[in-house]
Order: C-alpha cells, then sequence, then structure tokens
C-alpha cells in the first residue's frame, strides 16, 4: 500500500495559510516532498482567483469593517469566503503519479471523485458538476481549482461545513446588473454547507476523518500524518514575504 | 482614457477587461475575470500580444487563435471567441 502524506496544518494569518498552499505542490512537484494531502482552515477571509482583481470582486470597506481579510490564491476561478465552518482540501501529487489524468478536465473529475465519495459516506448525496464543483441537489457545496505547475498535479478545494453562508453575499460585488438575469438570484441560493443539508451540526473533525477515509478508499492509498519539510518551511516563509502578504499580489 | 468592460456569455465565465485604446490601436489591456487558463502564464503573454493591434473583431480572433494554438492554451469559461467578443465590446 502507498503511503502519502497528511498534513493537518493551518495558521492563523490567511497569508501564511497561501503561502503554505503554494510551498508544498513546489515541494512535491521537485521530489523534495511526498505525495500529499493538507486539510486547513482560515477563519474570516474571501479568497480570489490568481485572474481576479480584488477590488471588481470584493466590497474591501466592507471587508476591513468586518475584519475579513483579502488574499489571492495561485489557482483560478472565483471568489470564496471562508471561516471555520470551512473545510480546506489539498492535494498535491507528483506530475507523473500512476493512474492520475494527465488532463484538466479528466484532473477534476478523477480527484473531486474522492470528496464525492466521501461525501457520500457521509451520507451527504453530493455529486460531481463539470468542469470544477460538487453540488448536491443542484447547490454547491465545493468548489475546486486545479494546477499542473512545478511538476505537481495540484487541486484544492473548500467544503462548506458549517460556513456562514450570509457573508460571502455580503462582501462580494454584486455581478454587473446585464448578467444577473443569467444567474440564479442570489449567492445565498445556489449554496448550501453539509451542516445544512443534514439538519444537525456536524463536527469539522468528524468531515475531516470522512475525507482522510475517503480519499484513502478512492486512490488505493493510506496516510501517515506528517509535518512541513525544513525545505517547505522555508518555502513557505520566503512565498509569505515576496508575495502573499503583498498588496501587490492580493489587490493587484 | 481607460475604459472597463464586463462579458459573459452561455459558455463562458465573467470577463472583465480594461482596455485603453488610440486612434483605434490597442494601447494597453488587462484581462480579469474568474475563469481558468492553463498555462496561467499566457494570461500575460495574451495580454502583451494585443498591445498594438486594431481594435477589430477579425485581427483579434485571428491573434488569440494563433496564440493559443501555439502556447496550447487550455481554458474553462473563456475560449479565444468569447475573449474577443469582450475585448472589442460586443453585446454578450
Amino acid at each position: 500500500m502507498k503511503i502519502w502524506r497528511l498534513l493537518d496544518l493551518e495558521f492563523k494569518d490567511p497569508y501564511m495559510n497561501l503561502a503554505v498552499e503554494e510551498a508544498i505542490p513546489r515541494a512535491v512537484g521537485e521530489r523534495k516532498a511526498p505525495p500529499t494531502l493538507r486539510l486547513w482552515r482560515n477563519d474570516k477571509t474571501v479568497v480570489i482567483g490568481c485572474f481576479q482583481k480584488a477590488e471588481q470582486e470584493v466590497d474591501l470597506d466592507t471587508c476591513r469593517e468586518m475584519g475579513i481579510k483579502v488574499v489571492k490564491r495561485f489557482t483560478g476561478g472565483g471568489a470564496v469566503y471562508h471561516d471555520h465552518g470551512n473545510l480546506n482540501y489539498a492535494l498535491s501529487l507528483p506530475k507523473d503519479y500512476l493512474g492520475v489524468p494527465q488532463d484538466y478536465f479528466e484532473i477534476y473529475r478523477h480527484i473531486c471523485g474522492a470528496v464525492v465519495l466521501s461525501l457520500n459516506n457521509l451520507g451527504v448525496p453530493a455529486s460531481f458538476t463539470p468542469v470544477n464543483d460538487i453540488t448536491v441537489n443542484g447547490m454547491k457545496i465545493s468548489g475546486t481549482a486545479a494546477s499542473m505547475r512545478w511538476g505537481a498535479i495540484f487541486l484544492h478545494g473548500c467544503l462548506l461545513v458549517s460556513t456562514n453562508l450570509e457573508i460571502l453575499a455580503n462582501v462580494l460585488k454584486p455581478p454587473p446588473q446585464k448578467f444577473q438575469h443569467k444567474a440564479v438570484k442570489s449567492v445565498r441560493k445556489r449554496v448550501t454547507n453539509i451542516s445544512e443539508y443534514l439538519g444537525r451540526k456536524v463536527s469539522m473533525e468528524e468531515v475531516k476523518s470522512f475525507i482522510i477515509n475517503g480519499f484513502s478508499e478512492w486512490f488505493s492509498i493510506e496516510f501517515e500524518t506528517g509535518t512541513l519539510t525544513q525545505y517547505e518551511k522555508e518555502l513557505s516563509k520566503s512565498l509569505y514575504s515576496t508575495k502573499y502578504s503583498r498588496d501587490e499580489w492580493n489587490l493587484g | 482614457m481607460k475604459i472597463s468592460r464586463d462579458y459573459r456569455s452561455e459558455k463562458s465565465k465573467l470577463i472583465r477587461i480594461t482596455i485603453e485604446a488610440e486612434n483605434n490601436k490597442i494601447k494597453y489591456v488587462e484581462i480579469h475575470g474568474d475563469f481558468f487558463i492553463y498555462p496561467e502564464d499566457s494570461l500575460k503573454e495574451i495580454e502583451n500580444s494585443l498591445k498594438g493591434l486594431t481594435l477589430e473583431e477579425n485581427v483579434i480572433r485571428q491573434r488569440l487563435k494563433a496564440l493559443f494554438d501555439k502556447m496550447n492554451i487550455v481554458a474553462i469559461g473563456l475560449s479565444p471567441e468569447d475573449l474577443t467578443k469582450a475585448i472589442v465590446g460586443a453585446d454578450s
């Protein structure tokens, strides 16, 4: 049985969380770290896609008033709101990892399969909605973003466990008026979370254990809990100071 | 003067263009949105390659299609066609 590293690792500082998020696939791609699943959370943070411009998407004044930080990630896609009721999962594999597709559309389908299985095992009848969403009854419960860079295949996503779903709608700017007819009326109605769906309070630890077991089953591997390597720690610090803690990156 | 335009079609994500043209030539263009484009660095190359081009649908479409082919670009929610329309300010 193959052994992958499990990193249950989060920081209070969202900039550091995103710096570590980039350091891991870089290290895995350089074969300086094993295949890794990281589980982590951010508190009160808007995370925007790397092709978005913060001022176009986010009400920065409201964020400031509410103590919400805005951070840009290194993958594309749209803005998401993180709080402690949201679980982030991030899988980093070496590029030529056996059995993992090399085509973007198939990477999404394949890796999201592990999340869908985990949710199904938990009693949530979630399914994969191409290209990159996981939904239950047509409502989004997890969004994902993938990248193949630095010799790695990387996919991360956020899973709504008991997130305050009202806040995202309050801090995101509404889409331009002329496109509003194309979307379902509000962000709030298009998303759900696990607790809301199951009608009971689901603990983060419970969800984590289902994700860990679901990934093990899907990929036929075993996890060993690990820590960041020295190389990853140094890389994270450097990415923090040169990129993720800087306005040029987050707001530029 | 820089102007901003938003574009979205049934198949595209929201594409947000900031553009400055002079004598119908593109002087500056920035492309933002919630799409995915691979390799990620290709977006900057696209922006750079549009500078100096005539702001005309056929010219831009041709340049973008050539660039997407040359760089083996894979994009989700940002086809050359949608991007062309977003840049020239066509109706969604």
